[in-house]
C-alpha cells in the first residue's frame, strides 16, 4: 500500500506537484499520463525519495515513511524504480546487470533466467550492453526491475523504443506481476496499451493528479457513450446540434469529432446512425472515449474539459 | 552490504583507469628490475681496486718519506704522514681480508675505516669526502656524506658481529630486501601514495554516470562509503603485487637478504665523535614500520578523497586535494627548519616513509621529534576525524550521495 499525503513539490515559482493526496493498493496497476515536463517523473522521484517534497509525506506498509535514512533503506527493499537505459554500464553484460540487481535485492536467482526467457533476451544477454540497440537496452532495464521482485515497482516510459511484440510481452509480464499482488506504477505515452492494462489512470493538471473517471464519468467502464467521427463538416455539426440539443459535440486537434451521448438507448443510436449516413458520413464508430481522445481533449483543447474536484 | 561490496569490488577491478594504473606500475617495476637495479652503483661500494690504489699511493709516499729529515718541512706533509700511517694499516688489512675472503673481518675493519675517515674529513679543509656526494650544487653535500659515512660505519659494525652469511650484495645493499629498504627511503612511498590517490579519485564520482541504477539500491549512504573505502584499501594493497614480483626477480638475481640485516636509525642524541650517530634496528622492523606508516597514508588519502568527493563532487578537486596532502611538505621543507618550527606536528611531514623510520628526515630537518609513533598517531587521528566527518555528512537526512 502507498498512501500519498498532501505532497507538494515546487521548483522556483512552479508547483510541479500541488498538494497531492491519494492511495494505491496492492495488486493495482496505475497509469500516469501527461505531456513531457509536467511532473510524472517528479511524482515517481518523490515516491522513491529522490526528490524531497516541500510538504507532505508518502507512507508505505507498516507506517514506514522517509523520515530517516534507515527507513529509506527499508522502503527501498520493497520499492524499486526501473533504471534508465542511458545509465547502463556499457562494459558489463546484460546478465551481469541482472545479477547485480537480483543480488542487491537478494531475490531468487532463478528469476533471472525466467525473466531472460520471458523477454527473449537469451541471444544477447551475455553481450556487453555497449553493443545493444535502444530496444534491447530498454528490455534489459525492464528485466532488471523485474528481477528485484519488489512489492512496488515504478516504471517511467517503460515501452520506449520497443516494437509492438515486445510491448505486448512486457504488458503480459506486468499483468502477471499485478496478479502476484504488486503495485505497478507506469508512466507511459503508449496510451492504448496503458488503457488496456491499467486499473486506474491519472492525468497531470497543474500539479494535480486527476483520475480519468473524474474527467469523463464512467471512463473505465465499457458503455457506449460516444460516437467518434472522422472529418465531420461544420454544417453537419450545426445540423446535429439543432436536431439533438442534448448532445454535446467536441472536435479534437486531430480532426476527430466526439459526439457525447446522454444515454446509450438503442433508439438514439439508431437515429444518430441514420442522421450521419444520410449526410454521407460513413467513417464513424460507437464506443467510449479512448485515452487518446481524453489526452487530446485534456491537453490540446485549451483545457475545455475540466476535472471535477476530487 | 556483502552484495554491494561484491558490486563495488568488481567495478573497481574492471575500471579501465585502475587497470591502467596497475599496468603502468608493473611496467615501471620491470623497468626498474631489469634496467635500473642492475646498474645501481652505490657511492659506498666495495671496490678492491680503489682501496688498493689509495693504499699503494699512500704507501709509496710513506716509503719515500721513510728516514727523511722532516725538519723545516711543511706541516701538512707531517700531518699526511701521521694520518697515512694510521689509515694505511687498516686499508692493508681490508685488502688482506678481501683476498682471504674473510668478510666478517673486512666488515670490522671497514667500520673502523669509516669512523676514522669521517673524523678526519668532517669540517676539514684538507680532506674531502667521496666526490660523488658533491653533485647538483648540493650545498649540504658534506653533511650528507657525514651522515652516509657514519651510517656505513654502523652498518659494517653490525655486519662484523653477524651470525649470518655475509656477501658483497649485502655490503652494497643489493639484495632484494635491501633494495626495498633503499626504495622506501626514496620515491617508492610517494609513487604508491599517488597511485592510491589515482585509484580512489573516482570511486564516488563514477556513480554519477549511472544514477538511476544506483540510487535505488537498498543500502544506506554511509555503508556505501564504508564499502568504497574498504574496496579502495584492497585495491591499494594490490599495488604491492608488481613490487613483490620485482622483489622476487631481484631476489633471484642478487639474493633475497633477510630480515635480520641491519637498518641503521639516525640517533641525534649520540655524540658522533665517540658513539657514532646511529642505532640499529633490523631490516624486518624497518620494513614492518614502513608498511604500517605507508598503509596509514593509504587510509588517509582514501578517506580524504571520499570526503572531498561527497562535499565537492569533482574528480579534479579530489586530485588537487590529494596532491596538496602528498606534496604539502614541499611548501615548508627546508634543511634544518625543524629546529625552528614544530614540523613534527604536521601529518604532511611524514610522507617520506622510509626516511621517517630511519630518522634520516630528522637529520634533514634537525628535529628530534619526528618519529614513527607520532606520525602514525597523527595520520590515524586525521583519518578518524575524516571518517567521522564522512559518516556525519552521510547520515544527514538532507544529504544525497547520488543526486
Amino acid at each position: 500500500m502507498i498512501e500519498i499525503q498532501n505532497i507538494t513539490v515546487q521548483f522556483g515559482e512552479m508547483k510541479v506537484l500541488n498538494d497531492i493526496s491519494m492511495s494505491f493498493e496492492q495488486g493495482e496497476m496505475i497509469g500516469l499520463v501527461a505531456p513531457n515536463g509536467t511532473g510524472k517523473s517528479t511524482f515517481m522521484n518523490v515516491l522513491m525519495n529522490y526528490v524531497k517534497p516541500m510538504k507532505g509525506k508518502v507512507v508505505f506498509k507498516d507506517g514506514l515513511c522517509y523520515s530517516n535514512k534507515s527507513n529509506e533503506v527499508k522502503i527501498h527493499q520493497f520499492v524499486s524504480m526501473m533504471p534508465d537505459q542511458s545509465d547502463l554500464y556499457n562494459h558489463l553484460t546484460g546478465y551481469e546487470h541482472l545479477k547485480m540487481f537480483a543480488t542487491m535485492w537478494q531475490s531468487d536467482v532463478k528469476l533471472i533466467d525466467e525473466t531472460i526467457e520471458a523477454l527473449n533476451m537469451r541471444h544477447y544477454v551475455n553481450k556487453k550492453t555497449g553493443t545493444y540497440s535502444l530496444g534491447m537496452r530498454q528490455r534489459l532495464c525492464f528485466a532488471m526491475q523485474i528481477v528485484t521482485n519488489t512489492e512496488i515497482m515504478m516504471m517511467d516510459e517503460v515501452m520506449n523504443g520497443l516494437d509492438p511484440n515486445n510491448v505486448e510481452i512486457i504488458s503480459k509480464i506486468l499483468v502477471k506481476k499485478k496478479a502476484e499482488g504488486k503495485i505497478i506504477i507506469i508512466a507511459s505515452h503508449l496510451l492504448d496499451n496503458l488503457e488496456k492494462y491499467a486499473d486506474r489512470i491519472f492525468l497531470f493538471n497543474e500539479g494535480k493528479l486527476v483520475n480519468t473517471n473524474q474527467i469523463i464519468e464512467g471512463f473505465s467502464q465499457a458503455h457506449i457513450k460516444t460516437i467518434r467521427v472522422k472529418h465531420m463538416e461544420s454544417t453537419t455539426k450545426n445540423q446535429l446540434q439543432e436536431l439533438y440539443p442534448a448532445i454535446k459535440l467536441q472536435t479534437l486537434t486531430n480532426g476527430l469529432t466526439l459526439i457525447h451521448l446522454p444515454s446509450s438507448e438503442a433508439s438514439l443510436l439508431s437515429s444518430l446512425t441514420s442522421f450521419l449516413v444520410e449526410r454521407h458520413v460513413v467513417d464513424f464508430a460507437f464506443g467510449k472515449v479512448t485515452l487518446n481522445d481524453l489526452y487530446s481533449m485534456y491537453y490540446h483543447e485549451d483545457r475545455k474539459v475540466t476535472a471535477k474536484k476530487a | 552490504m556483502w552484495s554491494y561490496f561484491k558490486f563495488e569490488f568488481k567495478q573497481f577491478f574492471t575500471n579501465k583507469k585502475n587497470i591502467a594504473i596497475y599496468f603502468l606500475l608493473a611496467f615501471a617495476t620491470f623497468f626498474y628490475v631489469f634496467k635500473i637495479a642492475p646498474a645501481f652503483e652505490p657511492i659506498e661500494s666495495v671496490d678492491y681496486e680503489e682501496i688498493e690504489a689509495r693504499y699503494l699511493t699512500r704507501q709509496e709516499f710513506l716509503d719515500r718519506m721513510e728516514g727523511k729529515d722532516l725538519y723545516g718541512i711543511h706541516p701538512l706533509v707531517i700531518f699526511a704522514i701521521e694520518i697515512f700511517k694510521e689509515i694505511n694499516p687498516i686499508d692493508k688489512a681490508r685488502l688482506d681480508a678481501l683476498d682471504a675472503g674473510d668478510l666478517k673481518k673486512y666488515a670490522d675493519l671497514t667500520s673502523d675505516w669509516y669512523y676514522f675517515t669521517n673524523s678526519i674529513t668532517y669540517k676539514s679543509d684538507t680532506f674531502s669526502y667521496n666526490s660523488k656526494y658533491f653533485i647538483e650544487n648540493n650545498q649540504y653535500a658534506e653533511d650528507d656524506a657525514f651522515y652516509a659515512y657514519l651510517e656505513q660505519a654502523a652498518r659494517y659494525d653490525t655486519h662484523s658481529k653477524a651470525d649470518y652469511a655475509l656477501s658483497m650484495e649485502i655490503f652494497e645493499q643489493r639484495t632484494a630486501l635491501q633494495t626495498f629498504e633503499r626504495l622506501l627511503k626514496g620515491a617508492l612511498p610517494i609513487i604508491l601514495i599517488v597511485c592510491v590517490l589515482l585509484l580512489a579519485i573516482d570511486i564516488v564520482t563514477k556513480d554519477r554516470r549511472h544514477p538511476s541504477i544506483l540510487k535505488g539500491f537498498p543500502i544506506s549512504d554511509w555503508k556505501r562509503l564504508l564499502v568504497k573505502m574498504f574496496v579502495a584499501l584492497l585495491g591499494s594493497l594490490v599495488l604491492f603485487v608488481p613490487p613483490i614480483v620485482g622483489f622476487l626477480i631481484i631476489g633471484l638475481q642478487s639474493g633475497f637478504g633477510h630480515f635480520n640485516l641491519p637498518s641503521p636509525v639516525y640517533a641525534p642524541h649520540l655524540d658522533w665523535r665517540t658513539e657514532g650517530k646511529f642505532e640499529m634496528m633490523t631490516l624486518g622492523t624497518f620494513l614492518g614500520q614502513s608498511f604500517i606508516l605507508l598503509f596509514a597514508w593509504f587510509i588517509v588519502i582514501i578517506n580524504v578523497v571520499l570526503l572531498s568527493s561527497i562535499l565537492l563532487r569533482s574528480e579534479m578537486v579530489n586530485f588537487a586535494v590529494g596532491l596538496l596532502l602528498i606534496f604539502g611538505e614541499n611548501f615548508y621543507f627546508s634543511r634544518y627548519v625543524g629546529y625552528f618550527w614544530d614540523i613534527q606536528n604536521y601529518p604532511t611531514s611524514y610522507i617520506q616513509v622510509g626516511q621517517i623510520i630511519s630518522k634520516q628526515r630528522n637529520f634533514y630537518y634537525m628535529n628530534d621529534h619526528l618519529v614513527f609513533t607520532l606520525g602514525l598517531q597523527l595520520l590515524l587521528g586525521l583519518a578518524l576525524v575524516v571518517i567521522f566527518l564522512i559518516i556525519l555528512i552521510a547520515l544527514n537526512r538532507q544529504y544525497k550521495l547520488i543526486k
